[in-house]
């Protein structure tokens, strides 16, 4: 059942591709099919692709933490596809494609196949990233992304020389600590451009800047978190949390170099990407604490974040320079930058508190430095871009002619996104539940590994 | 022996991309890095003096060679050529948008 995620949006984008000025009305039957189909599947349910049994054949694995995000991703592509004016007449197939190929890349039990779900991905996100005639800064994201697809390559292949199976629960199962000494480090590096780790993200800006309203929200909402779960699923459930102490370091080392560069940047787009940057950054560092607390914590602030910067994305790309003409806009702006800086009564200031309680409590006391550092950072780049959008000076009055007001299915997605980071602020059961059941289908690799393997 | 001349492969590669300046350059360095790559993946599955692995009344012992890289290195060479494609068309228009392919060139032209 499982396997129609991913054959339904492949087999409409086929089927509608004479008709591609129409599949803009079809998007969010599809997206909305997806997310009732998720809602009916059992959770632990392991599917077969062709009758081979687990270790040989590619498995496609329901669990707590796969569900849960998938339910997130579909939402955000369902949410998106409510709001027809972002998406380009050409994207819409790419969108489609984009879906399954994410859908594909959560659900995946095997790691050569979650390479190709990972390279479908990568393509669809540097179509996406060419339009608005950014060519360059796409081109830019091939290179980078297909050395680093390269790399994860290199990455499963030694795993096959180590274990002798692809499997994930294969691998997990017969880990030993031979190999455990080059294949993260491929990995990692295979996955650093995607999840935006400092010495590869150079292309993050220079994409999400744009001017598309749909490339940064896409690829800095649903892309980021079906990365951010594999990097989860790999690193934790099939190498135990080995490598991670690396990666703890590299998070913190993003987060301040992507603040700083954010305050510097005089265009809200280009300020919006460092700042994805350096949130991701945060949230590598946290679940690299490696316990279910911890886990718990990031995937809860990265689902805050990804809420923030869908709002704040959607706007800056489609907004002139004030919100003199859209004024309900201005207000879901400024909730999610608000929530984005961790400001009490919003979403941001629940996870950035049990961040903090988190990192006391394993008696770690750098993450909280680095954290405050950077919240101080956010606030004033935050506050000011608030300043400069509500109380533009020197505006020109045919600018002011212009600026087109917002139409009202935008504004109104916009508003209950906006209105979903408040009622977070007060009651923030919804997301830590769906956080907890994330942390604990990756913290729990035994469970995984019987649920593929079947009892052993 | 294999093994070797793939990793002087990857280096090549990578070595294109930290020196040039021409952007088709640094795609023709990524295409030697996959080439490298699928070289890697086929000499893994090699065992000398083993037979091709196909099943027939020529081979009643099945005497094989391991045939996942070779289902490996397809699918991956299939990717490769995608990514290959889109490449050169974004660089045609890379070229129609800035009239060079010169990295320095183009930056200064975007930064005007």
């Amino acid at each position: 059942m499982s396997a129609l995620l991913i054959a339904v949006p492949l087999l409409i984008a086929f089927l509608f591709v004479p008709l591609k000025n129409k599949i803009k009305y079809i998007l969010p039957f599809v997206a909305l099919f997806s997310l009732i189909l998720i809602l009916k599947l059992p959770i632990e349910q392991v599917n077969f692709l062709g009758g081979w049994k687990a270790p040989f054949g590619i498995t496609l694995v329901l669990d707590n933490s796969s569900y849960y995000s998938l339910i997130v991703v579909n939402i955000i592509f369902f949410l998106l596809s409510l709001i027809p004016q972002i998406i380009e007449k050409d994207l819409s197939l790419i969108f489609l494609i984009l879906m399954a190929s994410i859908n594909g890349l959560i659900l995946t039990g095997d790691l050569f196949n979650s390479f190709v779900f990972l390279e479908i991905t990568s393509v669809a996100a540097y179509i996406l990233s060419s339009s608005k005639r950014n060519y360059y800064g796409a081109f830019k994201y091939l290179i980078l992304g297909s050395i680093a697809g390269a790399f994860y390559l290199l990455g499963t292949l030694y795993s096959y020389i180590g274990t002798g199976s692809l499997n994930l629960a294969d691998i997990s199962k017969n880990i030993n600590s031979e190999f455990l000494a080059v294949v993260p480090i491929l990995i990692f590096i295979g996955l650093a451009v995607e999840t935006k780790i400092f010495p590869l993200a150079g292309w993050v800006p220079d994409v999400y800047a744009s001017g598309s309203a749909l490339t940064p929200a896409i690829l800095a909402t649903g892309v980021t978190f079906s990365m951010m779960y594999l990097f989860g699923r790999i690193f934790i459930t099939v190498f135990h949390g080995e490598f991670l102490n690396v990666v703890y370091i590299f998070g913190l080392i993003t987060v301040v170099v992507a603040e700083l560069s954010a305050l510097k940047q005089d265009n809200l787009l280009r300020a919006l990407s460092f700042s994805s940057i350096a949130q991701a950054g945060l949230f590598l560092s946290v679940i690299s604490m490696n316990s279910y607390e911890s886990l718990t914590a990031g995937y809860f602030h990265l689902l805050n974040d990804i809420t923030a910067k869908f709002v704040l994305f959607i706007i800056a790309a489609s907004i002139g320079k004030s919100f003199i003409k859209n004024k309900t806009t201005g207000i879901a702006f400024s909730i999610a930058s608000f929530s984005l800086i961790g400001f009490p009564l919003f979403a941001g200031f629940r996870s950035k508190l049990l961040i903090l309680k988190t990192a006391f409590l394993n008696q770690n006391y750098i993450l909280p430095i680095i954290l405050l550092f950077a919240t101080i950072i956010e606030i004033a780049y935050v506050l000011r871009w608030n300043i400069k959008l509500w109380y533009p000076d020197n505006i020109l009055p045919q600018e002011k002619e212009k600026t087109q007001k917002l139409s009202w299915n935008v504004n109104l997605i916009l508003l209950i996104v906006a209105l979903v980071i408040i009622v977070i602020g007060f009651y923030p059961d919804i997301y830590l539940k769906i956080a907890q059941n994330i942390a604990s289908g990756l913290t729990n690799y035994r469970a995984y590994v019987t649920n593929v393997l079947g009892g052993m | 022996m294999v093994y070797y001349i793939s990793f002087i492969l990857i280096g090549i590669g990578i070595y294109g991309f930290l020196t040039q300046k021409n952007l088709f350059k640094h795609l023709i360095s990524l295409t030697i890095i996959d080439t490298a790559i699928n070289i890697f993946i086929i000499s893994l599955g090699y065992i000398s003096g083993e037979e091709a692995p196909i099943y027939s009344k020529y081979t009643p012992i099945a005497n094989f060679v391991d045939p996942l890289p070779q289902a490996l290195v397809l699918t991956a060479i299939v990717i490769g050529v995608g990514i290959l494609a889109l490449g050169v068309s974004l660089l045609i228009k890379v070229y129609e948008k800035y009239g060079t392919l010169d990295v320095e060139e183009i930056v200064a032209k975007e930064g005007k």
